[in-house]
C-alpha cells in the first residue's frame, strides 16, 4: 500500500492534459485518507517533485501509477549521514555567519525534509491520517533547528520561515471572498475548525473567516467596514493604498496574514503582527474599497528591508497589480531616503515580479542615458539596492566586457520590451499623490519587535 | 567558466562608472569575451530547492531567450470562479470622501456583536421559537417583571428573542465564560447574577441583555441551556463556540502548526558603537552643564559676599553721617536738612532737554573741576566734583570717542561748509520707540504692534503730548513773561492741566509733577527690591540706553553686559553697585569722607527713560531730530514756580533759547516698562515721612541752591546721587546754564526730577519737590 513518504508517478488528470502537460509527474505522497467525495476510495495528497507546492493536490489512488518505480521511505539515517546530505546554506544564512552552528543545522534539516529521509510511522495508509501528523512527524533532533528557527524569528522581524515550519498539507481548499471563489495554495493556520470545510467564507472588508454561508450573512449584516481600517495614504483614480499598523489593528492584520498565508509559502505566522506595517492596495467601487493585494513592512528593519511579504490576491493576479505594489514599496523607500530590498527568500512569482519591476525601473533610467553611470547612482535614483541592480543587469544580460572594461549594454530585446511596455496603457504610481511621512516609533512602541 | 583561459570572476565595483551603450551602437562587442569576464552571479533570493522548480525555470528562460510578446506565466490554482449572490452579502452603499480616508477604528469596533450565530444556532432558534416554550410566561410573572424594571429601562420592552438578541445573549455568556473559567457548568441563576453584575463585552449591547433577562427570562434561560449544550459539545480545551485562533501554546509541543501570532519576547537592546558614542556625548554634556551650574553658584556666592560688604559699608556711612550731623549741630552749622533723607531735586526740564547736539559743545568744557562753579563754591560742589571724578575716567573715554568721531567727520567734511548747529549726531531712538506709528500727522495717539508670549498680539497705544492750542499761548505768555505763577492765566493752565491729566491715557501713568516725592531708602520694600536679582523687565529696560552712532548695540544678554551698558548710561556714574569694582569708588568715597559718594554706590541714580514727546508747542526742539532721541535720559520738568525767563533759557542751544517755554509741565511719556518701574517704586517713595517733607519745603526757599551741582556729560544726562540718608545735600546735577541763577528760590523750589534709579537693580524713581507756594 502507498503510505505517506512514498514517491510515485502520478498520471495526468484530464485538466492537466488539457493545459498541454505531457509527462506524468513524479510525486511524493504526503498524506493518505478516505475520499470524501467517493466513499470507499482512497485519496493521496501528493507533492509533485520539482513543481511548486501550490500545485500539490489530492488525487484518487487510482491515478497513482504503481507500475512504475515506487520509492518507499527509508528508515531514518543517522545524524551524520543527514548532515552529509545537507544542502548549501541559503542566502539568509550566508548573511548571518554568526549563527553558524544552529543555522547550518537548520539548513541540513530543511534539506532533509525535502529529501526522502523523513521519519514517519509506518501505519497503514488507508485510514485517515491527521494532517498535522504528516508534517509534524519530524523527530526529536528537530529540536535544535527548531529552536534556532524560533530564535531567528524572535529577534529578527522576519516573516519568512523554512519549509519545516509549515504543515505540508493544505488545510483549506477554497475561500469565497467577495465576488470570487479562490482555490488556496498553501497551509494557513486558520482555526482547525475550518479544516476540511468545502468552502470558507472570508469577509471582503474585515477579512474574518466564517465556516458557513449563514454565518457570513449574519456577519455582513453587522460589519460596517468598507475599506481597510487604516489611513489612506495614496489615491489615484479608483486605486488607493491604506497604511495599517499591526499593533493597532491586530485583528485585521492577523486576518490579513492568515489570508495571505494561503498564498505564500514562505511566510510564518509564528509571532504576532505588532512589528509590521501593512500597506493594502484597494480598488474602490460603490461597495467599498476591495483589497487587491498588500505588502507588509517592518517598522524597524535591522537589515534595511523595505518589504517583508507581498501578495496580490490570486483573483487579481496577472493584471499588473504586483508591479504597482512593488513600485509603491520603492516610493516609500524614496520618501524615507533609503535603499530597500525585499526580504528573502522570494517566491518564484515574487522573483519574476521583482525582476520585471527592477528591469523596467533600471532600463527606464538608462534608456535615454549616455555616458558613464555607476551602479550606485542607479541605486540611488531608484531606491533599489546596488546588489539588486547588479542582479537585474545580469538577468537582462546587460553587463558586458568591452574594450577592457565592463559596460552596460542594453540589448535590442530589452529595449524593445521596454518600448512595448511603455506603449501599454498601464497603471503606474504617481509619487505626488502619496500623502505619507515615514511613521516614527519610539523604542517603547517597538519593544516587542 | 569552463574555458581554460577564463578569468577569475570579479565583482563590479558599485562605485565604478560604467559606460552605457545600446547593443546596436557597439556591433564589435565580443560576447565570448564578455562571458569570460563575467561577474559572479548575484543570488536570486529564492530558496535553493525552489529555484530549480520546473515552472520557474521555464519562465526565467523564457524571459531571457525568447522575444515573444506572450509572457510565460507560472501556473497557479484556479481563482477565476465568480461567487454567486454577491449583492446579497455586500451592499453598494459606499461613498468615498473627497479627502483621503483617515480611520482608526478596529475590526471589533466595526463588527457589532462578537458572536455570530451559525447554522446550529439558527436551527435551534427556529425550533425554539416554533415550540410552545417560546410563549411568554404567565401574565402574573410578566407584570412583576415589568413593574420591577419599568423605571430604569431605556429600551422598549423586549417580547421576542430574535437573532440579534440571541447573539447578544450568547456573546454575554461567552464573555463570561472567558473571564470566569467553568461558567458553562454554573446553574443559570449564578450566570444570570454574574451577567448582571459584570459589564460585559459589547458595552452598548449589555443593557439589552439585561432587559431581555427581565422581560423574557424564559427565553434567556432557554438560550443559556442551548449555550451550555453547545459548549459541552465542543472538543476539550476549546474556549469558545466561535472558531478562535490559537495564539498560545497549550502544550509544550511547539510544532502545532495551528498556533500562530505568539507574543514576542523583549528584544535585547543592541549595543553599537553609535549608541555608545551617543551616551558618551550625553555624559559629556551633562558634565559641562554641571560645571556651569557650579560656576554660577560661585558667582552668586561672590556677589552675596560683596553685597554684605556693601551693606556693612552703608551702615558705616550712615554712622559717619550721623556723626557728621552731630558735629554740624555742635559747630552751629545751619542746615536745612538733617541729611538722613534725600529730599529734593530741582532741575529744570529745559536743561535736561538739551539736545544731544549740545553734548559736543558740552564736552569741550572740562568735565571736572567745574571752574565756573567754583565761585559758588561750597564744599558740596567740591564734593560732588569728587564724586564726578569717580566717573571721570569713563566720561573721558566717551568724550574721547566722540571727539574721535567728530574728528573723522571733520575730515570727511573737508570741502563742505557746516551750517548746522552741531555736527554731532544724536543718539538713535530706542528700538521699541521707533515702532510707534501714528495713523496720520494729527493723530493724538501712536500705536505699535507687539507680539507677546504665546503669539498674542498687543496693540500699544500712547498718547502724543499735543499742546492744547487754546491755552498754549497764554500759558507761555503767562509764565514766560511774567514769571509769576499766581497769574490767572497760569493758574488756569495749571488747573486745566490738572484736569486733563486724568483725561489722557499717557498722562495718567505719569507721576504727578506736583506731588512731592520722598523716599526712605531703608524702607523694607526698597531694600528688598534692591536686594533682588535683575528681572527680565529690568534687563529689558536696561536695553534702552545711549549709544554711539556706528557702535553696535547688542541687546544685553548677560549681567556683565548689562552692567557695562549701565555704566555707560550713568552720568554720575557711580556704578559701584553692580560690579565688583564698585567697592573701589565706594571706598574712595569714604576716604574722602564723602557721604554722598558712599551712598551713591548702592543706588546710583539715573534718569527716567523716556522719549521726549512732551516738548511744548513752538519749541524748536520739536523739530529738531534730537528731540525724540534721548534714551536713558533725565527729564526735568520745570515746575510752575520756575524761574523767570532769563533763567529759563539757560540752554546753550540757541534753539532752546529761541523758545524757552518749558513752562507747562508736560512730562515726557515714559516707555511702558519705565512706567511700570516708576509705579513700582512709587510706593517706596511715598513712604517718606511727613516731617521729611516738611523739612524739605523750607529748604526750597533757602538760597542754598549751590547744592545743585552742574555737570554736563556726553549724554546730557544729569544723574545725581540722591545722597545717603545722611546726605543733607542732595546731589544736584544740572545743566551748566542753571548756574546762572543759582540763587533763584523758584528754581530751587520747583523742579521735577524724573530719574531712573539704579541700585542693584535699575529703577525709575521720581523725585520731586513740593512747589514753593505749596507751603
Amino acid at each position: 500500500m502507498v503510505v505517506a513518504g512514498c514517491k510515485v508517478f502520478v498520471r495526468l488528470s484530464d485538466e492537466q492534459k488539457a493545459v498541454g502537460e505531457q509527462e506524468d509527474r513524479r510525486a511524493e505522497v504526503l498524506s493518505v485518507r478516505q475520499s470524501v467525495m467517493q466513499p470507499g476510495q482512497t485519496e493521496c495528497y501528493v507533492h509533485y517533485i520539482n513543481f511548486n507546492k501550490r500545485l500539490d493536490e489530492w488525487v484518487s489512488a487510482d491515478r497513482l501509477d504503481l507500475s512504475r518505480r515506487v520509492e518507499f521511505p527509508r528508515v531514518r539515517r543517522s545524524k551524520q549521514d543527514a548532515a552529509a546530505g545537507g544542502k548549501a546554506p541559503t542566502g539568509k544564512e550566508t548573511e548571518r555567519p554568526s549563527r553558524s552552528n544552529k543555522s547550518s543545522s537548520r539548513a541540513r534539516t530543511k534539506g532533509r525534509a525535502d529529501d526522502d529521509e523523513q521519519e514517519h510511522d509506518a501505519r497503514d495508509g488507508d485510514q485517515d491520517t491527521p494532517m498535522s501528523e504528516a508534517a509534524g512527524g519530524e523527530g526529536e533532533d528537530e529540536g535544535a533547528s527548531k529552536q534556532s528557527e524560533i530564535e531567528r524569528l524572535r529577534h529578527g522581524g522576519s516573516m519568512s520561515q523554512s519549509g519545516t515550519e509549515i504543515s505540508r498539507v493544505r488545510n483549506i481548499n477554497c475561500i469565497r471572498m467577495g465576488r470570487h471563489d479562490v482555490d488556496t495554495w498553501y497551509f494557513s493556520p486558520y482555526p482547525p475548525e475550518f479544516t476540511g470545510l468545502h468552502l470558507v467564507h472570508v469577509c471582503e472588508f474585515c477579512l474574518t473567516p466564517y465556516g458557513s454561508e449563514f454565518q457570513m450573512q449574519r456577519h455582513r449584516q453587522k460589519c460596517r467596514l468598507m475599506h481597510p481600517p487604516g489611513n489612506e495614504i495614496y489615491r489615484h483614480e479608483d486605486l488607493s493604498f491604506f497604511e495599517i499598523d499591526g499593533r493597532r489593528q491586530k485583528t485585521y492584520c492577523r486576518n490579513l496574514c492568515l489570508l495571505s498565508k494561503l498564498f505564500l509559502d514562505h511566510k510564518t505566522l509564528y509571532y504576532d503582527v505588532d512589528p509590521f506595517l501593512f500597506y493594502v492596495m484597494c480598488q474602490t467601487d460603490a461597495h467599498g474599497a476591495h483589497i487587491l493585494g498588500y505588502f507588509s513592512k517592518e517598522k524597524d528593519s535591522a537589515e534595511n528591508y523595505n518589504l517583508a511579504c507581498i501578495l496580490t490576491l490570486p483573483q487579481h493576479q496577472r493584471k499588473g497589480y504586483g508591479r504597482l505594489l512593488i513600485a509603491f514599496s520603492y516610493e516609500l523607500s524614496k520618501v524615507e531616503g533609503k535603499l530597500g530590498s525585499p526580504e528573502k527568500p522570494l517566491s518564484d512569482l515574487g522573483l519574476l515580479s521583482y525582476r520585471a519591476y527592477w528591469a523596467e525601473a533600471i532600463v527606464e533610467r538608462l534608456i535615454r542615458f549616455r555616458g558613464d553611470v555607476t551602479i550606485e547612482e542607479i541605486a540611488n535614483a531608484t531606491a533599489i539596492t546596488p546588489q539588486d541592480v547588479m542582479h537585474t543587469l545580469q538577468s537582462i544580460d546587460a553587463l558586458k566586457y568591452y574594450k577592457g572594461q565592463h559596460i552596460i549594454c542594453l540589448s535590442n530585446k530589452v529595449v524593445d520590451a521596454y518600448k512595448r511596455a511603455e506603449q501599454k496603457k498601464r497603471r503606474r504610481i504617481h509619487p505626488e499623490l502619496l500623502d505619507w511621512k515615514p511613521p516614527i516609533f519610539t523604542s517603547a512602541q517597538l519593544r516587542y519587535v | 567558466m569552463s574555458k581554460a583561459k577564463s578569468f577569475r570572476s570579479r565583482k563590479v565595483d558599485a562605485k565604478r562608472p560604467l559606460p552605457v551603450y545600446r547593443a546596436s551602437e557597439i556591433p564589435d562587442l565580443d560576447e565570448g569575451l564578455s562571458a569570460q569576464r563575467s561577474v559572479p552571479l548575484v543570488e536570486t533570493g529564492v530558496e535553493k530547492e525552489e529555484e530549480t522548480e520546473h515552472h520557474l525555470q521555464a519562465a526565467i528562460s523564457a524571459s531571457q531567450t525568447n522575444n515573444s510578446v506572450q509572457p510565460v506565466y507560472i501556473p497557479t490554482p484556479d481563482a477565476s470562479r465568480i461567487a454567486p449572490d454577491y449583492d446579497v452579502f455586500y451592499r453598494a452603499q459606499f461613498h468615498r470622501p473627497h479627502t483621503y480616508i483617515r480611520f482608526s477604528s478596529t475590526v471589533e469596533e466595526c463588527g457589532g456583536v462578537g458572536y455570530t450565530m451559525d447554522d446550529a444556532d439558527k436551527r435551534w432558534l427556529d425550533a425554539w421559537l416554533a415550540s410552545p416554550d417560546a410563549e411568554p410566561p404567565a401574565p402574573s410573572d410578566g407584570a412583576t417583571a415589568v413593574g420591577a424594571n419599568g423605571a430604569r429601562r431605556s429600551i422598549s420592552p423586549i417580547t421576542l428573542l430574535d437573532e440579534d438578541l440571541f447573539e447578544n445573549i450568547m456573546d454575554a455568556f461567552e464573555d463570561l465564560s472567558e473571564r470566569q473559567v467553568g461558567a458553562e457548568n454554573w446553574p443559570y441563576e449564578q450566570v444570570e447574577s454574574a451577567v448582571k453584575s459584570l459589564s460585559l463585552r459589547p458595552a452598548s449591547q449589555h443593557p439589552q441583555v439585561l432587559a431581555a433577562m427581565s422581560d423574557i427570562p424564559h427565553a434567556v434561560k432557554a438560550t443559556f441551556a442551548h449555550w451550555q449544550a453547545r459548549r459541552k459539545a465542543q472538543p476539550q480545551g476549546s474556549m469558545s463556540i466561535m472558531p478562535r485562533l490559537r495564539t498560545e501554546e497549550r502544550s509544550q509541543k511547539e510544532t502545532d502548526p495551528y498556533v500562530c501570532f505568539r507574543r514576542r519576547e523583549l528584544k535585547p537592546i543592541r549595543k553599537t558603537r553609535r549608541s555608545d558614542a551617543q551616551s558618551f556625548d550625553k555624559l559629556r554634556q551633562l558634565r559641562a552643564e554641571l560645571h556651569q551650574a557650579c560656576h554660577l553658584l560661585e558667582l552668586v556666592d561672590r556677589r552675596e559676599k560683596m553685597r554684605r560688604e556693601s551693606l556693612v559699608l552703608e551702615q558705616l556711612c550712615f554712622d559717619q553721617k550721623m556723626t557728621m550731623r552731630d558735629l554740624r549741630k555742635r559747630l552751629g552749622y545751619k542746615d536745612e536738612s538733617d541729611g538722613l533723607y534725600h529730599i529734593k531735586k530741582k532741575i529744570k526740564k529745559a536743561d535736561i532737554r538739551v539736545t544731544p547736539g549740545g553734548s559736543a559743545k558740552a564736552h569741550q568744557r572740562p568735565l571736572l573741576g567745574l571752574p565756573g562753579q567754583a565761585g559758588h563754591g561750597d564744599e558740596l560742589s567740591l564734593r560732588v566734583s569728587a564724586a564726578m571724578a569717580m566717573s571721570s575716567a569713563h566720561d573721558e573715554q566717551f568724550a574721547k570717542r566722540i571727539d574721535e568721531e567728530l574728528q573723522q567727520r571733520r575730515v570727511r567734511d573737508i570741502g563742505w561748509r557746516d551750517i548746522t548747529e552741531d555736527p554731532f549726531q544724536p543718539f538713535a531712538m530706542p528700538l521699541g520707540e521707533q515702532r510707534f506709528r501714528a495713523f496720520n500727522q494729527r493723530a493724538s495717539h501712536q500705536y505699535r504692534r507687539r507680539v507677546g508670549r504665546g503669539g498674542r498680539v498687543f496693540l500699544d497705544r500712547r498718547a502724543l503730548r499735543q499742546p492744547m492750542p487754546a491755552f498754549s499761548a497764554p500759558m507761555v505768555h503767562g509764565v514766560h513773561n511774567k514769571g509769576d505763577y499766581s497769574t490767572d492765566a497760569a493758574d488756569a493752565v495749571r488747573r486745566l492741566a490738572e484736569r486733563m491729566r486724568y483725561d489722557c491715557d499717557g498722562e495718567s501713568s505719569w507721576p504727578d509733577p506736583w506731588a512731592a516725592a520722598k523716599f526712605d531708602e531703608w524702607s523694607p520694600g526698597l531694600l528688598s527690591y534692591r536686594a533682588g536679582l535683575l528681572t527680565p523687565a529690568d534687563m529689558q529696560q536696561a536695553r534702552t540706553r545711549p549709544w554711539l552712532a556706528g557702535q553696535p548695540r547688542p541687546p544685553p544678554r548677560s549681567l556683565a553686559s548689562v552692567q557695562e551698558k549701565l555704566q555707560h548710561a550713568l552720568t554720575a556714574d557711580i556704578t559701584a553697585s553692580l560690579s565688583p569694582s564698585g567697592a573701589a569708588p565706594l571706598g574712595a568715597g569714604l576716604d574722602e569722607g564723602s557721604a554722598v559718594v558712599a551712598h551713591a554706590a548702592p543706588q546710583t541714580v539715573t534718569m527716567e527713560t523716556s522719549p521726549k514727546h512732551a516738548a511744548p508747542t513752538g519749541h524748536p526742539a520739536d523739530t529738531s531730530p534730537a528731540v525724540g532721541t534721548p534714551s536713558k535720559h533725565a527729564h526735568f520738568t520745570p515746575g510752575p514756580t520756575l524761574s523767570p525767563s532769563p533763567v529759563s533759557p539757560m540752554s546753550h542751544s540757541p534753539a532752546v533759547k529761541a523758545a524757552p517755554s518749558p513752562v507747562t509741565p508736560k512730562p515726557p511719556l515714559p516707555s511702558p516698562s519705565a512706567v511700570v518701574n516708576a509705579n513700582r517704586n512709587m510706593g517706596a517713595l511715598m513712604l517718606t515721612t511727613g516731617d521729611a517733607l516738611a523739612r524739605s519745603i523750607p529748604s526750597a526757599h533757602a538760597p542754598s541752591t549751590p547744592q545743585a551741582v552742574h555737570t554736563s556729560n556726553p549724554f546730557d544726562v544729569v544723574s545725581s546721587s540722591l545722597g545717603g540718608p545722611l546726605g543733607k545735600t542732595p546731589l544736584m546735577c544740572n545743566s551748566p546754564m542753571l548756574t546762572g541763577t543759582p540763587d533763584s528760590p523758584a528754581l530751587a523750589a520747583g523742579s521735577v526730577l524724573n530719574s531712573a534709579m539704579l541700585g542693584r537693580k535699575k529703577r525709575s524713581i521720581k523725585l520731586q519737590s513740593v512747589p514753593a507756594d505749596a507751603s
